[in-house]
């Protein structure tokens, strides 16, 4: 039984089942905690509006364009060449696709 | 081993898991406040936060996606914790042996970063909105050389017969410094500090606290968590800094002193375990405490550059050290 619900991978191995066992087991307690706590807020007043420093919000959300923000900055170097090889032509998309093909089958044949 | 002692054991590992990571906690702020010529809290005081956190009223802000914004701090916590079940503690092997291995643990260590930034998404606050993409930008950029470093040890590992190599207690088991040449010593010396590193990064701690940025952002991610799901974060967050301080340990510095010492049976145990919080401590401080009272908090696009460049060049690096010590050792 045991055996059938373990995932080897070759030097390694997990039991998802064993995990979701323990994982229901901290979440007893994560839970019994949560009701010991206080749970109840002041529903309908300004305690429900999200901080701001003072301000009032107009547009509440943050661009999903911005998500990677910090990363596209940090990188910039590298993804304005990158950017440079997308030439919108799908010859060039299937060519790099057959170099690095054949790159990989190398790498895996030598 | 029985599966009711099992029980036992993982009980027993989380309770003291919790506990460990709390006083840890308080031991941190206490050195820190000394470093800084102030007096500093009691150590117990990440306790009564915790005490205090729960009787806090628990505010849910009305843009917020309620079940997300509620889910994700239940979520931190059963990440952190069940990866202390796969880590050695001193010289007992993982409560969970054969059930998971460092691969298992790398996933578990991200898993609450993902929380945070997914709570902090569904808090609608912009503030929360701003840390979550600041904290999944940190996780992007810290997880590659992390798991670098796991694999270059897992594969010096397998190299030398061990198996299975991914599991934490074959490597514990394994120290690597005295089994290679002088290019492995350097090859390991540039993982372990590699992973020094990320310590704080994946632990969001000063210089890589950008997610939260009391002074910037309010506390990003957690501006609009209170009450008992702050105090769950709180609690996920302390059990984490063990967590990962014991994967730095079990990596590098597996060693017991109990036979040094002459000693056998449960006292050597009682020994090895208690250096082994010694270490956990050790890297703690090392990597976290010392580390955010001498620095300022970098720019979320230095940590990116840093960990994409200086980071995974240094984690390959290190594997390609350990790598030539192989083929020269033979």
């Amino acid at each position: 039984m045991e055996e059938t619900i373990k995932i080897f991978t070759g030097h390694g191995h997990w039991s998802p089942l064993i995990w979701v066992a323990a994982a229901l087991g901290t979440f007893s307690v994560a839970l019994l905690l949560w009701l010991l706590g206080r749970r109840e807020h002041k529903r309908g007043t300004d305690q429900e509006i999200p901080f701001l420093s003072g301000e009032r919000m107009e547009e509440p959300r943050v661009s999903a364009l911005h998500l990677y923000w910090g990363f596209a900055e940090a990188l910039k170097p590298i993804l304005t060449r990158l950017k440079t090889w997308h030439s919108g032509v799908v010859n060039d998309y299937a060519g790099w696709f057959l170099l690095i093909l054949a790159v990989v089958f190398l790498l895996v044949i030598v | 081993m029985s599966g009711w002692a099992v029980f036992g054991e993982a009980a027993l590992v989380l309770i003291g898991g919790g506990i460990v990571g709390l006083f840890y906690r308080g031991l941190d702020r206490k050195i820190a406040a000394r470093m800084q010529a102030r007096v500093g809290p009691p150590i117990r005081q990440p306790f009564l936060d915790l005490g205090k956190l729960l009787v806090k009223e628990t505010v849910i802000p009305k843009t917020a996606v309620t079940w997300i914004f509620s889910a994700m701090p239940f979520l931190a916590v059963l990440a952190s914790f069940t990866a202390l079940l796969y880590l050695p503690l001193g010289p007992f092997p993982p409560v969970l042996d054969g059930h998971g291995d460092a691969i298992l643990v790398l996933y578990l260590l991200a898993v609450p970063a993902l929380a945070m930034a997914l709570g902090g998404l569904a808090s609608g606050s912009p503030l929360g909105v701003v840390g979550a993409q600041r904290e999944l930008v940190m996780l992007m950029s810290y997880e590659f050389p992390l798991a670098v470093v796991l694999v270059a040890v897992a594969w010096r590992v397998a190299v030398l017969g061990f198996s299975p190599a991914f599991s934490l207690g074959t490597i514990a088991m394994h120290p690597l410094w005295t089994v290679v040449g002088p290019l492995g010593i350097l090859g390991l010396a540039i993982l372990c500090l590699t992973l020094l590193v990320v310590t704080p990064a994946e632990l969001a701690k000063i210089p890589f606290d950008i997610p939260e940025a009391e002074t910037e952002i309010a506390g990003g991610l957690f501006a609009e968590y209170s009450g008992t799901y702050l105090a769950l974060f709180y609690l996920a967050d302390a059990v984490r800094t063990v967590v990962l301080a014991g994967l730095v340990v079990a990596l590098f510095l597996p060693y017991g002193i109990a036979k040094t010492l002459g000693l056998a049976g449960a006292a050597a145990q009682a020994v090895d375990l208690l250096f082994w919080l010694f270490k956990v401590f050790a890297v703690m401080v090392v990597a976290v405490t010392t580390v955010r009272v001498g620095m300022a908090r970098l720019r979320v696009e230095q940590v990116a550059r840093g960990f994409w460049l200086w980071g995974t060049a240094a984690a390959l690096g290190g594997l390609l050290l350990l790598a030539l010590d192989k083929v020269v050792m033979g």
